[in-house]
């Protein structure tokens, strides 16, 4: 039988050893995320002054923080939080990033208004354009996803644009429409496909991107409302007591490291793998 | 006028650039075909030839409206393509066919060699089963095991195999060969001209055959016509042609085929025309006979005025102040 191209493909990053370190890092933090409940035993929220400030033991396996809540517990739903809100920013992402960059790059009379408004937001610095949007929604998770998902979406956009110049030009495309084919049918079959790989690669820097940027704002207090746990909050509350309990600051800001350099690893790896040709300009 | 298919003044430029600050600066314009009329009757082979950069391809695109004409028509089947839309559109597409030069390019390589053939019969709703693209893979010559592999695993001849069997599928009357095998190795080449031949004589298709040099378009074509910038500068039958070149540009192509025999050699070079230069560019035209700047035997008259096109031998058209005119 023959080998389909996502087959050979899947193959050759299982060989990519930076592909697959990056992939156990962040399946470390998966996991985590995806088994909160079970893990943990005590409430993230419960308070208990008279354990606070305890350094990592056999009963809290991190410590606790300022307050006596377990940081276990805490870091645990944190990463919960961080992945569901990176998962929902890359899926907006895919969705209207695809749509708009393909209806820009395909169709010549959208591509000038529309990459006009994407490039008024990307003038924007990122952090900024999200902390701006979130001071003026309010904090709340929902509105970090939708100020990441504004932020991003335009960058997104572009990436896919790129391809889509590319592709709708190629004589496979051509063949199609003198064949008879709608525009429809050739976004579907021809066009989005084929302008995955770039895509799948910008997604994975992106989740980075999204958890790294949904932590600097909740540490601004701009996140997640506290006592909800999240790597920004629980860094924020720690700060101020880095001297004498340095585990509280560390130990989200060591998960958030090891999140965001397997998902730039894995990056990397998809990079190499499904786009030669960025190898080249990096 | 009863032919299958009469391109009538086609023009096609291109705007280059966006013309400086907000567009207002001047904008050059690329005359890709500039101004050419012919006609191709059913079941006929109408071999197309020019240099690179002639409009050869911009032409094909034309006929079977892969691109819109800037001016000029093309009557397909007494059906005026340029002024069709949506579903007519559609169903006269159905009766026209194309086979592209880049073996790669040309077939998507995330499909499956079956769904690059089924494709066309998908897009019209027609019966699509194993048994019809099987049917046309054996037709091009691939054997059956080749429906569920995917085009990388292909020879560059192979894929132009797959290409025409999409391309024929939907059995049309109509069929552009843009230089189908200008990108094959030599060894391959006879091959798919001759499976061309052989189809066509078969289905009875009309052909648009396009190519760089006279060599290949000699075997296939019943009739020639030959291009320069955007013109059609000479154009008969296959026999008459190369027989009797009378456009001087004609007579330095068929000089330029290379000769097979040491005799033949030698006759030829004692009459050979020879072209120096480049083709000019397509943005700057030469006044008068476009071709005068490289026309060994060019006349004052030559660069004042454009030669038309005149039938001056039966079935024998050409656009030359030698001859009169």
């Amino acid at each position: 039988m023959s080998d389909s191209p996502a087959r050979a493909t899947i193959r050759r990053l299982l060989r990519h050893r930076l592909f697959v370190t990056g992939l156990a890092l962040f399946l470390i933090v998966l996991v985590l995320a995806a088994l909160a409940p079970w893990i943990t035993t005590v409430d993230p929220t419960k308070l208990s002054i008279r354990a606070k400030f305890k350094p990592p033991s056999m009963d809290f396996v991190f410590g606790t923080d300022n307050l006596g809540r377990s940081l276990w517990s805490r870091t645990v739903w944190g990463a919960r939080l961080s992945v569901e809100i990176g998962v929902a920013v890359v899926v907006l992402n895919a969705i209207f990033g695809t749509l708009v960059g393909a209806i820009s790059g395909y169709f010549r009379w959208a591509d000038a208004p529309l990459m006009r408004i994407n490039d008024a937001l990307m003038a924007f610095p990122a952090i900024l354009l999200a902390i701006g949007i979130t001071a003026v929604l309010g904090p709340s998770t929902e509105n970090v996803i939708l100020a990441l998902a504004v932020v991003y979406i335009p960058r997104t956009a572009r990436i896919v644009r790129a391809s889509v110049l590319v592709l709708r030009e190629m004589e496979y495309v051509q063949a199609a429409v003198a064949a008879g084919a709608g525009h429809a049918r050739i976004l579907r079959t021809h066009v989005i496909p084929n302008a995955l790989a770039p895509l799948i690669v910008q997604l994975s820097f992106l989740f980075a991107y999204a958890v790294l940027t949904e932590a600097t704002l909740s540490f601004l207090g701009l996140g997640a409302v506290p006592p909800t746990p999240t790597w920004g909050n629980i860094m924020a509350e720690g700060r101020q007591y880095m001297i004498e309990a340095p585990w509280i600051i560390t130990i989200p800001g060591v998960l958030l490291m090891i999140t965001v350099m397997g998902l730039n690893l894995l990056g990397d790896g998809l990079r190499d793998v499904l786009d030669p040709r960025l190898r080249l300009q990096a | 006028m009863n032919s299958l298919l009469d391109a009538q003044g086609l023009v096609k430029h291109y705007q280059i650039g966006g013309g400086g600050l907000f567009g207002l600066g001047e904008r050059p314009l690329l005359k890709a075909v500039d101004g050419v009329s012919l006609s191709i009757d059913a079941g006929e082979t109408l071999g197309l030839v020019g240099e690179s950069g002639c409009g050869k391809s911009t032409l094909g695109r034309l006929l079977i409206r892969l691109l819109p004409p800037t001016a000029g028509r093309v009557i397909f089947e007494g059906q005026d393509l340029t002024s069709l839309h949506g579903a007519s559109l559609k169903q006269a597409r159905r009766a026209m066919g194309v086979v592209f030069q880049d073996p790669f390019g040309a077939l998507d390589p995330r499909m499956t060699v079956e769904a690059i053939v089924r494709e066309p019969l998908l897009i019209h709703g027609e019966r699509a089963d194993r048994g019809r693209t099987a049917a046309m893979l054996e037709q091009v010559g691939l054997p059956a095991s080749a429906a569920a592999r995917y085009p990388h695993e292909f020879s560059g001849g192979q894929r132009q195999r797959i290409g025409i069997a999409r391309a024929l599928i939907l059995q049309p009357r109509f069929l552009v060969c843009d230089e189908p095998v200008s990108a094959l190795d030599v060894s391959v080449q006879a091959g798919i001209v001759n499976l061309l031949q052989d189809l066509q004589a078969r289905l009875g298709v009309a052909m648009l055959f396009i190519a760089h040099d006279l060599g290949v378009v000699r075997h296939i074509s019943d009739r020639v016509a030959v291009m320069y910038l955007g013109r059609v500068v000479e154009q008969a039958d296959k026999r008459t042609l190369y027989a009797r070149p009378m456009h001087p540009y004609t007579q330095a192509l068929i000089a330029a085929v290379p000769a097979l025999t040491p005799v033949g050699r030698a006759e030829r070079r004692a009459k050979r025309i020879r072209v120096g230069g480049d083709i000019p560019s397509a943005m700057a035209i030469p006044s008068g006979c476009r071709f005068h700047t490289r026309c060994p035997v060019a006349m004052p008259v030559c660069r004042e005025t454009d030669p038309p096109l005149v039938e001056h031998a039966p079935g024998q058209s050409v656009a030359c102040y030698l001859y009169g005119g």
